[in-house]
């Protein structure tokens, strides 16, 4: 181009330097050109003519030039409006004007060059995903690192692509086309799995209102989703943490009370009987019926102050008991014939299944006492009016087992898993009187956890309940 | 004087057996008719067949079937003369006790063991203030 340009200036300068002297030799040699005659307006002729024809190639030449020039200047705009960042080639040379016109354009090339590459890197740096996209097909248009990072894809694999070859919304790509703008959820499947993300779409329009672009900011919101999830899990624990504490308040408050109940109760019947022999009001047999009273409460006094110490001292494990090898056997036939005359007040029948020979297991004779004591007493006291209580021992493969079964009230599923619970004491429909702390059956745990034993319980409401203590035989 | 202050009628709704009888003795040697339920239904019972209703009903806070403070509610009502004297004996140690047995209706509210010497006392001063108004 620059090349042609010149032949064309060269040409017309030949145009004016060659035409004009023709003209001039041709009056030369017509010898003494006179006004008038034929050779002197042929050679005026031909000098005119000459300097016109030059004179019109050389705008011509000059014409096209700067056609040229602005052409190139305005290919460069074209090529900067679409994205190239390349300089001007064909730089006008000869032209003032247009040369600064040039450099002003390269200079709004540079600015404008400087600020694309400013948001290209704010675009390309951002933890966040960024997407451009086409509103009417959803094709990926422009994608920053982060998005390529988290697809595990190279950026030209990703442009051109349907965005919901990678992206899900919640709400599908469909709904977010047709314009509905604003925050979404969804997901991107990874390498490393899926990752949870919020959407946040929005759509640009052109000049003519027309829509131009779908703009969508992807935020990882896994670890957030996890800790969200993680947060309600343990508002959820606290609150079921809150209710146990709540129902050990409960059970605290209702064993203050069976407590000082139990405590007092006794206690009022010894103070006021002993008052009444004190003061003389009783002979002879009465005052031997009040002894009696007074006898029995110390002793209802005495056992419920032994339990609940008993289980205060197994629970903190100071104590060291002794072990040694008890007969199991005995201490049923024993017990059971102690607590004979509560039974009969209650008309509750004991039936004993004990093998003939001696059962042995290695304990604290003290402690085994106190758990079949416990045993049988909640049998009975549980029991109703005219029922039975059956005791089975028996020795298999090592191992000692004494089934204690009542036929009385029985217990529905939620009531079993509370019975062990230290002060709950089970709810008895009916007038029956119901006597104690509440402590026996953790007492009958605590004393069957010390010998290394298991106790279990089966039980059904209106029928009776079954408990199953199993204890290693003494080898 | 008036018979019923000389003989009064005194049911004990006690489910302790043995505290149930030293109320009994304490009452009777006072020349008091006692008549002792072991439970609220009991005491409903005895009062429907009961030739006539007593003077003085001594009720329990815990007893095995129903709230002593309901069955103080219901023995003390309707408040007229025919409505007998309530007092509510409760071993339990709450401070809220004596205000919540006076909302039952009880005309008063003893501690089982601390106030027992005061039993015969307040069950004179209420059968009393009750023959007065009759």
């Amino acid at each position: 181009m620059r090349r042609w340009s010149f032949i064309r200036l060269a040409l017309g300068l030949v145009a004016v330097a060659v035409i004009p002297p023709l003209g001039l030799l041709v009056v030369l040699a017509s010898c003494q050109p006179q006004p008038g005659r034929p050779w002197f307006w042929l050679s005026g002729g031909l000098t005119v003519l000459g300097a016109a024809l030059g004179a019109v190639v050389v705008a011509w030449c000059y014409y096209r030039q700067v056609e040229r020039q602005v052409d190139t200047l305005i290919d460069h705009c074209h090529a900067l409006a679409l994205g190239g960042s390349g300089t001007i080639r064909d730089w006008p040379l000869g032209l003032d004007q247009l040369s600064r016109l040039g450099m002003a354009i390269q200079v709004l090339r540079e600015a404008l060059v400087d600020y694309l590459s400013l948001y290209r890197r704010f675009f390309e740096a951002a933890p966040d995903m960024f997407l451009s996209l086409s509103p009417a097909g959803g094709r990926i248009l422009d994608a920053n690192q982060a998005f390529c990072q988290a697809v595990g894809r190279l950026k030209s694999e990703v442009l051109g692509q349907p965005v919901d070859r990678f992206v899900t919304l919640e709400q599908g790509w469909g709904a977010v086309l047709a314009g509905r703008e604003g925050l979404h959820k969804g997901q991107i499947a990874t390498d490393r799995g899926i990752m949870k993300i919020e959407a946040n779409i929005s759509l640009e329009r052109g000049p003519e209102d027309q829509p131009w672009i779908l703009g969508a900011i992807l935020r990882d919101v896994t670890q957030q989703e996890e800790l969200h999830r993680e947060l309600i899990r343990k508002s959820t624990a606290l609150e079921k943490a809150l209710e146990e504490i709540k129902d050990v308040e409960e059970l605290k408050d209702q064993f203050l009370t069976t407590l000082s109940h139990e405590l007092k109760t006794p206690l009022v019947a010894l103070k006021g009987f002993l008052q009444l022999l004190r003061q003389g009001q009783a002979q002879g047999e009465q005052a031997q019926e009040y002894l009696d009273i007074c006898w029995r409460n110390l002793t209802k006094l005495e056992r419920q102050i032994n339990n609940l110490l008993d289980l205060a001292r197994l629970s903190h494990a100071k104590e060291q008991f002794e072990m040694g090898p008890v007969e199991l056997d005995t201490v049923v036939r024993t017990e059971a014939e102690n607590l004979r005359p509560v039974a009969a007040e209650k008309q509750v029948r004991m039936e004993l299944a004990l093998p003939p020979h001696p059962v042995v297991v290695r304990g604290n004779a003290e402690k085994l006492v106190q758990l079949v004591d416990n045993l049988l007493m909640n049998a009975i006291k549980y029991n109703e009016e005219g029922g039975s209580v059956r005791v089975v021992l028996r020795e298999e493969g090592g191992q000692v087992q004494l089934e204690v079964s009542d036929s009385g009230v029985g217990m529905a599923r939620e009531q079993m898993a509370k019975i062990f619970n230290r002060f709950y004491r089970a709810e008895v429909s009916g007038s029956g009187r119901l006597e104690g702390l509440g402590i026996g059956l953790s007492l009958v745990q605590e004393i069957v956890r010390l010998h290394g034993g298991d106790i279990r319980v089966e039980s059904q409401p209106g029928v009776g309940t079954t408990f199953t203590v199993t204890l290693e035989a003494r080898s | 004087m008036n018979p019923m202050v000389n003989h009064p009628l005194v049911l004990v709704v006690e489910d302790d057996p043995d505290t149930a009888a030293l109320y009994r003795t304490l009452l009777t040697a006072e020349g008091m008719e006692v008549a002792c339920c072991g439970n609220g239904q009991q005491a409903r019972q005895w009062w429907q067949a009961a030739a006539r209703p007593p003077d003085l009903v001594v009720i329990d806070v815990r007893l095995p079937d129903i709230s002593g403070l309901d069955l103080a509610r219901e023995m003390s009502a309707p408040r007229d003369e025919s409505s007998p004297a309530v007092i509510v004996l409760s071993a339990h140690g709450d401070p809220r006790m004596p205000q919540m047995s006076r909302q039952a209706g009880a005309a008063a509210f003893l501690d089982k063991l601390r106030d027992l010497d005061r039993l015969v006392e307040t069950a004179w001063r209420l059968v009393r203030s009750r023959g007065v108004r009759a």
